[in-house]
């Protein structure tokens, strides 16, 4: 335990800056974060309105070690999971379909490629930086159907491991698997033909 | 010999859990043998890295992209507010 300071903010609400300012200082932050894995405005203002409410009410828990934003993202991380789990009771899935029409038509009947994927730019690692690169990807994840989109939300842009994942939306294991691959897929494809084989000079 | 199909397959798979090792060497073997699957398994594991990174658990410091609306806005201040009474 490192030692603590005087000057550190003590625990409880003297670390906290006023609830009236948190709105201001942190509403479009939180927005953003849970627009991107929600994907639907008013899902995400409820979920940000709940996370400030919920913290709110703990605010005698937070301890000054994390800066307030984090603390509120941890808060708003369960509110985003507790909201596709109940997306995912609402409209229990019953059976993953075996047949996935867009994958079929990527592959001959024996399995092998019809639509062989392109080549890609070699600098790649830049793609970070590139903030349209994520506009794009951003488009793409927002074309993806909502089920696939949930489980590609949960798994990979929240990092949840896949048996909690599972547990979240209700699937097997089986099922998830094919999900986030289908996801996966999807995306490969949407950005290879947006970004990736985009015509020289645009 | 899997499909290119089956590869696809358990190139996503093999990003959630570790493998069985006949089927971790039966996908080199596949991509050794066929460019058009290490083109898409390279591509797949790059989208993947760069997708951790940027959205790594926390970084909520996303700059630009949508904000609040004005009404939610208001509609969470006053919903805080009388909590605050
Ligand atoms: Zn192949």
């Amino acid at each position: 335990m490192t030692p603590v300071h005087e000057d550190r903010p003590t625990p409880g609400e003297r670390g906290l800056s006023a609830p009236e300012d948190w709105v201001d200082r942190y509403g479009d932050e939180l927005f953003r974060y849970a627009y991107l894995r929600l994907r639907d405005p008013a899902s995400a203002e409820d979920a940000v309105q709940e996370t400030f409410l919920a913290a709110f009410r703990a605010r005698s828990e937070f301890q000054g070690r994390s800066s307030e934003l984090t603390w509120l993202v941890s808060i708003l991380r369960r509110k985003i999971v507790d909201c596709f789990r109940r997306a995912a009771r609402e409209q229990p899935v019953v059976d993953i379909e075996t047949e996935d029409p867009e994958a079929d038509g990527l592959f001959q009947p024996n399995g092998w490629w019809r639509v062989k994927p392109g080549p890609w730019v070699p600098d790649a690692g830049a793609l970070l930086e590139q903030s349209e690169f994520w506009d794009v990807f951003q488009g793409c994840f927002s074309r993806l159907p909502p089920r696939l989109a949930a489980a590609f939300s949960l798994r990979v842009l929240e990092e949840l491991e896949p048996q909690e994942t599972c547990k979240v939306l209700g699937v097997t294991a089986t099922n998830l698997g094919v999900m986030l691959h289908r996801a996966r897929a999807r995306l490969r494809r949407c950005l290879e033909a947006r970004w990736f084989q985009r015509p020289e000079g645009e | 010999m899997l499909s290119c199909k089956d590869v696809t397959r358990l190139v996503s798979e093999g990003l959630d859990r570790d493998l069985p090792l006949d089927r971790r060497l039966a996908v080199r073997l596949h991509v050794l043998l066929c460019g058009a699957c290490r083109a898409y398994r390279r591509q797949v594991i790059l989208l993947n890295a760069l997708v951790c990174r940027r959205f790594s658990r926390g970084s909520a410091r996303l700059p630009g992209g949508p904000s609040l609306s004005a009404e939610a806005r208001e509609r969470i201040q006053a919903s805080l507010k009388k909590r605050d009474a």
